[in-house]
């Protein structure tokens, strides 16, 4: 799960849904779906938005994974309760411009190979992210594999890929003219 | 001091083989030594790919049986696909359980057919939940188990299999008093279950001693 808004918050959602988990595996004997643990966390948020004395949770979570059968999931939810399927999704302060971006690049091509795609996310971020790598942090979950958090180094090795290729773009252009 | 108690004597049994589960039942319903009903249906039909069996207290099984049946239409609604047999028994379970050593009295067998392919369970009153190839319960499930266990084989065929199941309640209600009636059969298969058929117990001693002849 990724989330975007308070920090405090989220950590309370977060161990409400893997208490959940647990207790889905305990009654039901599978685990859980991912738009199961999904409708979960709506349905704890909607709670909030309708009893007294009590705020809505501050956050928009994406909820990321794969389902029994090994096909792969996204979720978004926001703090009013409502939840939707997605093939890419962005949340937070700059989530629009993101949401453009990947509106305009989301592709086939460009999602052929984990290359291209970890190239679509960095490039996804790189658009309103002032000081490129530092502020980046990237993470693949693979079927059956757990999640892999990319180090440091490997972001910057990849911004520095992109901004190569944007380089060697423009200077196609220039000869062009 | 009596309690009326129901369905206390029973021979039920299921059993899975090649081509899905096998569920056969006995249909006597006593209380003490008078047979209340002589044609009970000791099978529930959750839904269209879900049996349980009863035996025990009536009363308790009838209930939570159905109280069961509620929570997969439930869980079907809500989750958009069917309940596992896994989940569904788990469900029996967790719910007897909360009644533990407060006299409730289930013996109960869950069958279906799930992703996971034929599946049958063994849930009682104790919070017990066991999976397994072949279950009896009841007070006949002694006799039961051995003519089950003599004459099983995974590959039998479909006549086969519910000759066995037919056999087994049968020899099951000649020896235990408490067991008796029509023998009742249903079959769980990929699409769900069918209803074999009811044969009298008597019909059917009498065919396996003239075949002794």
């Amino acid at each position: 799960m990724a989330f975007a808004g308070l920090t405090a918050d989220a950590r309370i959602v977060i161990n409400r849904a893997r208490v959940e988990c647990q207790s889905h595996k305990l009654t039901v004997e599978d685990p859980v779906t991912v738009e199961y643990i999904t409708r979960y966390i709506a349905t704890l948020k909607q709670r909030y938005t309708q009893s007294n004395g009590r705020r809505p949770f501050g956050i928009s979570a994406l909820i990321v994974g794969f389902d029994d059968d090994g096909s792969p999931r996204l979720y978004q939810t926001d703090p009013s309760g409502t939840y939707h399927s997605w093939k890419a999704n962005a949340i937070g302060r700059n989530a629009k411009a993101v949401r453009e971006f990947l509106e305009k690049n989301y592709k086939e091509e460009a999602i052929a190979t984990d290359r291209e795609t970890i190239k679509l996310a960095v490039r996804a971020l790189l658009e309103v992210v002032q000081s490129g790598g530092k502020n980046i942090e990237l993470a693949i979950i693979r079927r059956n594999q757990p999640l892999q958090i990319f180090s440091a180094k490997d972001i910057e090795s990849q911004v520095a890929e992109i901004e190569k290729e944007k380089e060697e773009s423009e200077k196609k252009k220039k000869k062009s003219i | 001091a009596g309690r009326i108690q129901l369905l206390h004597g029973t021979t039920t049994l299921a059993f899975k083989f090649r081509h899905g589960v096998v569920v056969a039942t006995d249909s006597r319903a006593s209380s003490g030594s008078y047979i209340s009903t002589l044609q009970f249906n000791k099978v529930i039909e959750i839904n269209p790919y879900l049996l349980g069996t009863m035996s025990g207290s009536a009363a308790d099984c009838q209930y939570w049986e159905r109280l069961l049946a509620k929570h997969c239409r439930l869980y079907a609604l809500r989750n958009n696909e069917r309940i596992s047999v896994s989940a569904a028994s788990k469900l029996l379970a967790n719910m007897l359980g909360e009644y533990r050593g407060m006299g409730l009295s289930v013996g109960s067998m869950i069958c279906g057919w799930d992703k996971k392919g034929p599946g049958l369970y063994y849930v009682d009153d104790n919070g017990t939940r066991l999976s397994g190839p072949m279950f009896s319960t009841g007070s006949g499930n002694t006799y039961a188990y051995g003519v089950l266990d003599s004459g099983y084989r995974p590959d039998l065929t479909v006549e086969e299999a519910y000759a066995l199941g037919r056999r087994a309640i049968a020899y099951a209600t000649h020896r235990d008093a408490y067991s008796g009636g029509v023998v009742n059969m249903y079959h769980m298969k990929e699409d769900g279950w069918i209803r074999v058929g009811r044969t009298d117990v008597s019909d059917l001693l009498h065919a396996y001693t003239e075949a002794k002849q």
